[in-house]
């Protein structure tokens, strides 16, 4: 009774409180002005993208260190820390010149020591470090240059170059700090300097003054996890935060009708593709695996699920990437076609039990439940085994005689907009337990294939091979490509030049021109 | 008393000792390798493999649990696999998080739940009963993350008084706290409501209101107090579960509490985090349990415990 007569007396004051400073909108609530607060699905492990994961992640740890290469917007390769490249030995070894004028964030110039010391370091520790496999050797040259030498000629060595995960950091840093402290504050010659981490909750970065493409035009960056869609986009409207980062076409159309917010849907280099076990019945015949595509409708998914901001895959190469065709996609929506291919391979009634990790793709239990609802139309009856993605993951990779799976839902990309980083997977040296071949595919023409556009250093000649694969690969069809995921961003409208930093490849390129108006 | 409490304390260490067991079992049990979910879509068989010699997770069960119990006792709870950062101080920065939001919501609980329950109980059946059984209903009916959800479009994105989430300032706390205080409040509000009524009803009180005691102090000294014991096992319940992190509002709210880094952690397969936080929470619930037993006394003088 005392706490109510209390609250009676007390209450306008307590309101007062509770809502000071308050005022009307207050963008980024608790940040100092003239700072970028980005809301990612995903929490920042570490701060040293040599030892970090996540793609829109390793974006934001890449303001930090810095890309020999990026991609312009036509998607060619662009000189950045290094201002130019020749090639030696027939085409073996790719010769960096790296720019005079960059600095670290300690003071020092970046040398070729730094990079040598990098690339090392990133073929060391990195999860993404197959991307430089194929590497011989990496030496630092006279003249401020970089050489980096493979065994044979690899034809897509520059672009890999732009996974932003091959950063360059201070190679003095690291030794005077040692590597697990430098870990904690890693330095880079990128536009942004680390400044803390806050497990669970945030990182933050200070503006570089001294980035050698030009001062960063905002003072701060705060990179908050925000792990709920929902609460990210409510987190935008009310100005909470500037950049978000992944959501439903639902919210995407709620967010496009709002003025005060701008949305962004780039091309996306990575797609959703359905697995089939190429050495187990029922998939291991072709004519299963042809009626499986035959019976699902990728226009509706795409129109329905995605609202129409999806793209139907039509390749198993992404669409963006060198020599895609879509002419090999001959499964147009067809039921009555599948029906007829099922009964030629004998299995009219066919059963079988189609597997995802939930929540880990958007839209998943969605596309799964109307691709079950069309494979009935076709007479097939799909079981949905829907799983813990730790589950999951660990049950696809299993090598052949103890893996269970039948039809399985994955996601796969490219990390350098080239097709040969993307079908690689389909290749034996990718089996299960190994790497990512979870259809088991095996085929001696694609492994001819493959090899052959490796070496391959005219463009044209290369072109013509990776067409020949998505041929293969589109007649055999281990994995039927579904569509494109749509990699979703939006901002509020006063932070300015934010598009062009999103990449097909779901990653940010350097902010140090992105402004707040 | 103190001999009391020094019992409890050690009939909590089997108990313990039972959760170490447990959850060290069960998430073994549980397929998902972490070593696969650490190394990503990328890794060769010779990274998963090194990661689980790193880890540990490549001995024997046995040893395994060996070399965490000869941790344990020198209360170093590990490192957590995915962070390289020691456990206890990852669990202590949360847990932060955790007690300033479970502290704010129980407050609102109370507060609001003893309101509405004395209300009930002093003028039954009229319209202040129906109407504050009506809102502890809602209360606890009301799924957190939809009411959660309703208050950040309120008062976040409609009105911009108060942030989304986050915890970059104070403010970021009122709306959760809110959103489980009137879930918690709903519950205490009907388990004071039922024991004020049954109070209200012994000779006692019709003893003091004969003696001519105001109708104020007969609810405040001789009702209330004596209702208050089911109340406090209630509120003891409570605030054990909000500490153990309330995932579903740490979520909407994006605040890096103790229930979504377990939650995280499972997904993941971090155990030595796992574990640590599930001793963590069984440990709290001991203690609070303890905390309950002394607060009965206070309220009781009838209790005494030899």
């Amino acid at each position: 009774m005392h706490a109510l007569r209390w609250l009676r007396r007390c209450w306008p004051v307590l309101l007062a409180v509770a809502l000071a400073g308050s005022g009307s909108a207050v963008p980024g609530w608790g940040q100092p002005k003239d700072t970028l607060v980005i809301a990612l699905p995903f929490e920042v492990p570490t701060p040293d993208i040599h030892k970090a994961t996540g793609l829109p992640i390793l974006g934001m740890l890449a303001q930090i260190g810095d890309s020999l290469v990026v991609l312009d917007e036509k998607g060619a390769v662009k000189p950045w820390v290094a201002e130019s490249w020749t090639y030696e030995d027939g085409g073996r070894s790719l010769v960096f010149k790296i720019r005079d004028n960059v600095r670290m964030h300690d003071g020092r110039t970046v040398t070729a020591d730094d990079v040598v010391y990098s690339l090392e370091r990133f073929r060391r520790l990195s999860i993404g470090r197959s991307a430089l496999a194929m590497v011989e050797s990496i030496t630092a040259q006279p003249g401020n240059r970089v050489k980096i030498t493979t065994r044979a000629p690899f034809a897509p060595l520059l672009k890999t170059f732009i996974y932003q995960t091959i950063t360059v950091y201070s190679k003095a840093a690291i030794e005077r700090a040692g590597d697990e402290e430098f870990s904690k504050h890693p330095i880079g010659p990128g536009p942004y300097r680390f400044v803390r981490l806050v497990r669970g909750d945030r990182m933050e970065l200070e503006a570089f003054d001294q980035y050698w493409a030009g001062k960063p035009k905002i003072r701060r960056i705060v990179v908050r996890y925000v792990p709920d869609m929902s609460a990210r986009v409510a987190a935008l409207e009310a100005g909470d935060v500037d950049v978000i980062h992944d959501f439903t076409p639902q919210d995407a159309e709620r967010i496009r009708s709002n003025p005060n917010l701008v949305f962004i849907n780039p091309p996306s280099a990575g797609f959703i593709r359905f697995n089939m076990n190429t050495q187990r019945p029922p998939f291991h015949d072709v004519r299963v695996r042809h009626a499986m595509a035959y019976a699902i409708d990728r226009d509706a998914i795409v129109k329905q699920i995605f609202r129409g901001l999806a793209r139907v895959s039509r390749s198993l190469v992404p669409a963006n990437a060198v020599g895609y065709v879509e002419t090999y996609d001959v499964y147009r929506y067809n039921p009555e076609r599948a029906r007829q291919l099922l009964r030629e391979a004998g299995v009219p009634d066919l059963t079988f039990t189609f597997s995802y990790g939930a929540g880990r793709y958007l839209m998943d239990k969605e596309v799964a439940e109307a691709v079950q609802a069309q494979m009935a139309r076709a007479g097939v009856t799909m079981r949905i085994n829907q799983m813990e993605w730790g589950q999951f993951s660990a049950m696809i990779r299993l090598p052949l005689d103890r893996n269970p799976s039948q039809m399985t839902m994955t996601w796969w990309r490219t990390v350098n907009g080239d097709a040969d980083n993307a079908i690689g997977i389909y290749s034996r040296a990718e089996l299960p337990p190994r790497g990512n071949n979870v259809p088991f595919y095996s085929s001696d023409e694609f492994e001819r294939l493959y090899a052959a556009q490796q070496v391959e250093t005219d463009p044209e000649r290369r072109r013509a091979l990776i067409r020949q694969l998505q041929q293969v690969l589109m007649q055999d069809l281990p994995s039927i490509p579904m569509y494109q995921q749509p990699i979703f961003w939006a901002t509020r409208k006063h932070v300015a030049g934010f598009p062009k930093k999103v990449t097909s490849l779901s990653t940010v390129w350097p902010l140090y021109d992105v402004e707040l108006k | 008393m103190r001999a009391y409490l020094a019992r409890r304390v050690l009939v909590a260490i089997p108990s313990l000792l039972a959760v170490t067991v447990l959850i060290f079992v069960a998430m073994r049990v549980v397929p998902g390798d972490p070593a696969v979910l650490l190394a990503g879509d990328f890794a060769t068989p010779e990274t998963v493999a090194a990661l689980r010699a790193r880890w540990g997770l490549d001995r024997p069960l046995v040893v395994q649990y060996a070399v965490f119990m000869a941790r344990l006792v020198r209360g170093d709870l590990g490192e957590s696999i995915v962070s390289d950062l020691p456990v206890l101080d990852e669990i202590l920065q949360r847990f932060r998080v955790t007690l300033v939001l479970a502290l704010a919501a129980i407050g609102v609980a109370v507060l609001v739940g003893l309101s509405a329950g004395v209300l009930g109980a002093v003028r039954p059946y009229s319209a202040w009963d129906y109407g504050s059984m009506v809102l502890a209903l809602a209360g606890v009916s009301t799924p957190i993350f939809w009411s959660g959800m309703l208050l950040i479009l309120l008062f976040a994105v409609r009105l911009s008084w108060l942030p989304a989430g986050g915890v970059a300032s104070w403010q970021s706390f009122i709306l959760p706290a809110l959103s489980l205080g009137f879930f918690a409040a709903g519950i205490i509000a009907r388990q004071t409501r039922s024991a004020m009524l049954d109070v209200l009803r012994q000779d006692y009180i019709r003893t003091a209101r004969a003696k001519g005691v105001p109708e104020r102090g007969v609810i405040q000294a001789h009702a209330l107090r004596n209702a208050l014991v089911p109340v406090v096992t209630i509120v003891g319940l409570e605030f054990g579960r909000l500490l153990g992190g309330a995932v579903l509002t740490e979520t909407v709210f994006s605040l890096p509490g103790l229930g979504s880094f377990l939650v995280v952690s499972i997904f993941k397969r971090d155990y030595p985090v796992i574990q640590g936080v599930v001793l963590w929470l069984a440990l709290a619930f001991v203690l609070i349990n303890m905390l309950v037993d002394i607060v009965y006394a206070a309220l009781d003088p009838r209790i005494r415990y030899a």
